[in-house]
């Protein structure tokens, strides 16, 4: 006799909570069906035009960033290395490779909900095109994280897990329909402090 | 007994689906902290807001640490709004947005006639307006029709280093966003 409350109670709190829940962790996680994958790094051409599909509208209102237009640049971020892995802040990584063509491109790191991680202070945390060592053939070798190193390095300290965030600002990438030729870093993990 | 949880957890499980495809789809409309609405707390239209380098209240600032960024929204139901930036920075880029925060109009520097940034944002009345009798300060501009009154323009320039900082932030602060009377 009491018991049809209960199972009116339970379709309720599976219904509100669950779905809630569900839909709140769905899009913090994603930014929606529209990204373009290029080993670990991921980018999303329409996610501030009118033609993004409704999950990545949501993702966008809940989230409130100012976005790039077309014709600015595009954010590859990638949270994963090339065997993926899940980025720590307490590893060290070489980042080694090309970047699409593009006028300026600029390479950091930020944790999980896109706040800058703390590296050591003074030291370098982002890496620019303007001032970068570079190959003859345009290729580029970064370390990143542990103890300063030459050539290019940004400092990164920490636990959590990470995202590197690749901008590229004026760049015909976004426009490009065969994302088949765009070349972006290799990320390989080399050591982890696991202490 | 068992059957009726079941029955009970599987219809909570529908209603879990379909609550989800109706905040997925309404989200956009009362999310209340989306692009539009933290540009629009920042202050009235007509005027650049910089943003500031570190995470704050509002919401806004420079993600990036070598990308300087300003805001100014607009209201074009009385006048056009005339967007000018021309303190020379080696690159800068521009975007409007709609209320919707969706993208209308991008362009960078090399995209522009002349030096610096120079747009006037219209509606398409006052677009065959302008067409009829235009305005000789307005030939070099960029005429961006809108079938929004209401929006945003996001003004970038970069800072490859440190020492570019303040021209990126006069830039910045230099740059105007006004209403265009038209005469």
């Amino acid at each position: 006799m009491f018991r049809l409350p209960i199972y009116v109670l339970i379709a309720l709190t599976i219904a509100f909570g669950g779905g809630t829940w569900a839909t709140m962790r769905i899009l913090k996680a994603t930014s929606g069906f529209g990204a373009i994958s290029v080993g670990p790094w991921e980018a999303f051409p329409e996610l501030q035009t009118a033609d993004a599909d409704p999950y990545a509208r949501a993702h966008r209102a809940d989230d409130g960033r100012l976005l790039f237009g077309r014709a600015e640049g595009l954010v590859f971020t990638a949270s994963r290395d090339s065997d993926g892995r899940s980025l720590s802040a307490s590893c060290v990584y070489k980042v080694d490779g090309l970047t699409p063509p593009a006028r300026f491109w600029t390479f950091r790191v930020t944790d999980r909900s896109g706040m800058p991680v703390a590296g050591l202070p003074t030291a370098p945390r982002s890496l620019q095109s303007w001032r970068l060592l570079q190959d003859s053939d345009g290729t580029f070798h970064a370390t990143i994280g542990g103890p300063p190193h030459p050539g290019n390095w940004i400092s990164m300290s920490g636990e959590e897990n990470v995202r590197f965030v690749l901008t590229l600002i004026d760049t015909p990438t976004a426009a490009s329909v065969s994302l088949g030729e765009v070349h972006l870093p290799e990320i390989s993990r080399e050591t982890c402090d696991d202490a | 007994m068992t059957r009726s949880i079941l029955l009970s957890i599987a219809i909570g499980l529908v209603g879990a689906a379909l609550l989800h495809i109706v905040i997925v789809l309404s989200l956009p409309g009362w999310a209340g902290r989306d692009a539009f609405s933290r540009v629009a707390a920042l202050g009235e239209t007509g005027q650049f807001y910089e943003l500031a380098n570190e995470a704050n209240p509002t919401g806004l600032a420079n993600e990036d640490p070598h990308i300087r960024s300003a805001v100014c929204r607009f209201d074009l139901s009385a006048n056009p709004v005339r967007v000018i930036a021309r303190v020379p920075v080696p690159l800068w880029t521009l975007s409007v947005f709609d209320t919707a925060s969706d993208e209308v109009y991008s362009m960078t520097d090399r995209s522009a006639i002349g030096s610096g940034a120079d747009i006037t944002l219209v509606t398409p009345a006052q677009m065959l307006q302008l067409r009829r009798n235009m305005p000789e300060a307005l030939e070099q501009s960029v005429l961006v029709e809108l079938s929004d009154m209401e929006g945003f323009v996001v003004l970038r320039a970069v800072v490859p280093e440190a020492s570019s900082e303040r021209t990126a932030r006069t830039f910045l602060s230099e740059a105007i966003c006004l209403p265009l009377v038209i005469g």
